[in-house]
């Protein structure tokens, strides 16, 4: 006894006998299976079906009851097998081929040799990853995961990369297909089916990789309950997450083997018709089966699933905020550029170089960022293909340009510390009345007024320090130090020492001799700013102010007000690359204290000096 | 080296000339075209059609649409276009000169 079933056939009803039923099921699934490698292969089925629906439908009219198995095999023979059409219509010519069958294995013919060269059809970004994984014959995942792994370890897979780019030449042929490719199995997944995934590729039981990927945390949990980890932990804590982050990797990057074609190919057999049909079939069978376990293994699966999830989210966790911390850095590096962008004149010799500098910085810090954004927004929205290539290639060339301009002008920046420069100027001095010299600061505020002397100079000049505005162009720079030393005679002279560098000597000397210092002498104060200033448009190049103050012996100074900036030495030296700032302090003597100078240096005066100070300091 | 392999190429190289030239008389759907080529004497197997229709038609030389039928689903009526209309004048010029060819040389044999 046979049941007769009504089916849809493409709008139409028509009753069919069940055996028949399944013959057309699979006759379908061949059907399928074969053009599901075409474009529109879907559709070529589809007006298929309408056609066997026409067919089965002028049966019908002719007074047959239902559809049998014979008339399914009149139809297979009135439409062909898809080995016949492939005969009868199969595509020959390279001109077009769907994205399907490029994929099939393609015989090459021998003796060719094979050059390394970027693929045009296996690309994500430049396809130098697919014409490696050409070249040694392997899956380009592969290729591409290591890359990046090298990339974030070194920096130096980056510039590998951008170099092939440029170097190698584009292979237009359809390069020879890679006949295994690296999936995700999703038939035998425990997590991810990865590790089923890499089973099948490197045809082993599933069982090794994922002992592989499991044994720190195994060896955690074991190590844990009998409390030895110690040992083993650095090895385990190591271990876990870089196992982890490289599943991960893997599942994000690699493709589920969905279709029966990828299934194949993740196994490395060939994909034909035949091998199709066989694969469908175990499939199918694969699908009636549910897998069985016994009681204690579910619930150890049960365990390990909720375990590794646990895990998984951490990583995952992990990962975004890794993302975010390098936006942050970023925003960080962008943001820091914008607040030293006013004082970009101190650091770029001329308006050139400057608008290179800004460019080249933009460049670096925008092209990563897009990049980023663009990365992630594909990975949100699955998309595999990359955009547009001349987008791609704009943005890398655009980086590239970013990071040597920077490097030049660094370089050429650099240079500009070459040739020190020092001259020494001796400064008139009225000899003080009393034989006490007064050091006073002199009080400036930001607009280069001389203000009234604040006594409450500590809160004032902490807002003070290092390169600041004078007026819109003119830089104040307190890069001054102040010694008091013996006189050769019996007068108080000021010597002032200007120095800066330059890529010559010539330029240095101009940079020196340029420095103003507007000190001011006041019967027997002398009053001195705590800084000096670039003229207009000079970049700072290591100027430096050294005042020195010959004191003859037995003869008294004292300092009012003078804030670290006198006694700080600060040392800027370029020098192969490397920039380099050092400060230190040294401590001559103290504020509103009498000293008087001795043939070993200044000492400290007594106290009767010290009230004579008062009456002498207004 | 069999016979029916140069039989089934020498079909295929022919197959989308004639299913164009059948297209170009008038709007057609599917099974008109078997219709048609069972009528000439050249019959084939009905399910080479519908690959060589779609992909005819991703290659933009042919376009489509659907119209109402009395029995049963509606149907696709395939038409021409203009670039099909080139890529046919290529194909007419290129089956002409190899008619022509291949006529004068079997000719030639029998003499």
């Amino acid at each position: 006894m046979n049941k007769i079933i009504n089916i849809n056939l493409a709008g139409r009803l028509i009753p069919i006998d069940e055996s028949a039923y399944d013959q057309l099921r699979d006759y379908l699934n061949r059907l399928k299976l074969f053009f599901s490698r075409e474009e529109g292969g879907d559709e070529i089925v589809r007006d298929m079906e309408d056609r066997m629906g026409e067919l089965f439908q002028d049966k019908l009219k002719k007074g047959v009851p239902c559809i049998m198995a014979e008339d399914i095999a009149e139809m297979i023979g009135v439409m062909g097998s898809p080995e016949q059409i492939e005969n009868e219509a199969g595509e020959e010519e390279p001109a077009r081929p769907a994205p399907g069958t490029a994929r099939q294995e393609q015989t090459f013919a021998g003796g060719k040799t094979k050059h390394l060269s970027r693929s045009k059809r296996d690309h994500m970004i430049g396809g130098v990853c697919g014409g490696m994984a050409s070249y040694f014959n392997i899956d380009p995942t592969i290729v591409r995961i290591a890359l990046v792994l090298i990339t974030l370890a070194w920096g130096a897979g980056l510039v590998v990369y951008l170099l092939l780019w440029a170097l190698l030449p584009v292979n237009d042929l359809d390069t020879p297909a890679v006949k295994r490719r690296l999936y995700r199995n999703p038939k035998q997944k425990i997590v991810g089916g990865v590790c089923s995934g890499i089973a099948a590729y490197a045809n082993i039981d599933p069982i090794i990789p994922r002992i592989i990927f499991a044994a720190p945390l195994l060896g955690m949990i074991f190590f844990g309950i009998i409390d030895q980890g110690i040992f083993f932990f650095p090895v385990l804590t190591g271990g876990l997450p870089t196992l982890a982050l490289l599943y991960f990797i893997l599942w994000a990057s690699l493709p589920e083997a969905t279709t029966v074609a990828e299934k194949l190919e993740m196994r490395g057999e060939k994909v034909d018709v035949l091998s199709l049909s066989q694969a469908i079939k175990g499939a199918e069978n694969e699908k009636d089966q549910p897998r069985k376990r016994s009681g204690i293994a579910q619930i150890f699966v049960v365990l390990v699933k909720i375990f590794v999830f646990f895990v998984l989210g951490t990583v995952l966790l992990t990962l975004a905020g890794v993302i975010v911390a390098v936006l942050a850095a970023l925003l960080g590096f962008a943001t820091t550029s914008f607040f030293v962008f006013p004082f970009s004149g101190l650091i770029t010799e001329n308006i050139n170089h400057r608008y290179l500098l800004w460019t080249c910085v933009i460049l670096t810090l925008i092209v990563p960022f897009i990049s980023i954004i663009r990365v992630l927004v594909r990975i949100i929205s699955g998309r595999k293909k990359p955009g547009s290539k001349w987008l791609n290639a704009a943005l890398a060339g655009l980086f590239i340009f970013g990071v040597f301009g920077l490097f030049w002008v660094g370089s050429s920046i650099a240079s500009d510390f070459k040739t020190p420069y020092t001259k020494t100027f001796n400064m008139p001095l009225s000899q003080p009345n009393n034989d006490t010299l007064i050091i006073r600061q002199m009080i400036i505020d930001d607009g280069g007024v001389v203000g009234d002397h604040d006594w409450d100079h500590d809160g004032w000049n902490n807002d003070h320090d290092g390169l600041r505005f004078r007026d819109d162009s003119t830089f104040a720079v307190s890069n001054l130090n102040l010694h008091f030393t013996n006189s050769p005679d019996s007068n108080f002279h000021l010597l002032i020492q200007k120095s800066a560098q330059g890529r010559n000597s010539r330029r240095a000397q101009q940079r020196a001799e340029a420095l103003e210092f507007n000190y001011r002498q006041e019967g027997n104060v002398l009053l001195l700013p705590h800084d000096f200033t670039l003229p207009k448009q000079q970049p700072f190049r290591g100027q430096k102010l050294g005042i020195e103050v010959q004191v003859p012996v037995g003869k008294v100074f004292r300092t009012e007000g003078l804030d670290d900036n006198f006694y700080t030495n600060r040392i800027f030296r370029v020098r192969g690359g490397n920039f380099s700032y050092e400060s230190s302090d040294y401590d001559a003597w103290d504020n509103d204290k009498y000293y008087r100078m001795t043939a070993e240096g200044p000492r400290s005066s007594s106290d009767k000096d010290n009230n004579k100070a008062d009456s002498t300091a207004g | 080296m069999n016979t029916e392999n140069t039989t089934s190429q020498m079909r295929k190289g022919v197959l989308e000339f004639c299913i164009l030239s059948i297209i170009r008389r008038s709007e057609v759907y599917p099974s008109d075209i078997i219709d048609q080529m069972k009528a000439a004497g050249l019959s084939i197997l009905e399910g080479t059609l519908y690959p060589l229709l779609t992909r005819l038609k991703n290659a933009e030389l042919l376009s489509y649409r659907w119209e109402e039928s009395v029995s049963g689903p509606p149907r696709k009526y395939f038409s021409l276009t203009e670039k099909g209309e080139t890529f046919y004048q290529e194909l007419q010029q290129t089956w002409t000169q190899l008619a022509d060819a291949v006529n004068l040389l079997t000719r030639e044999k029998d003499h």
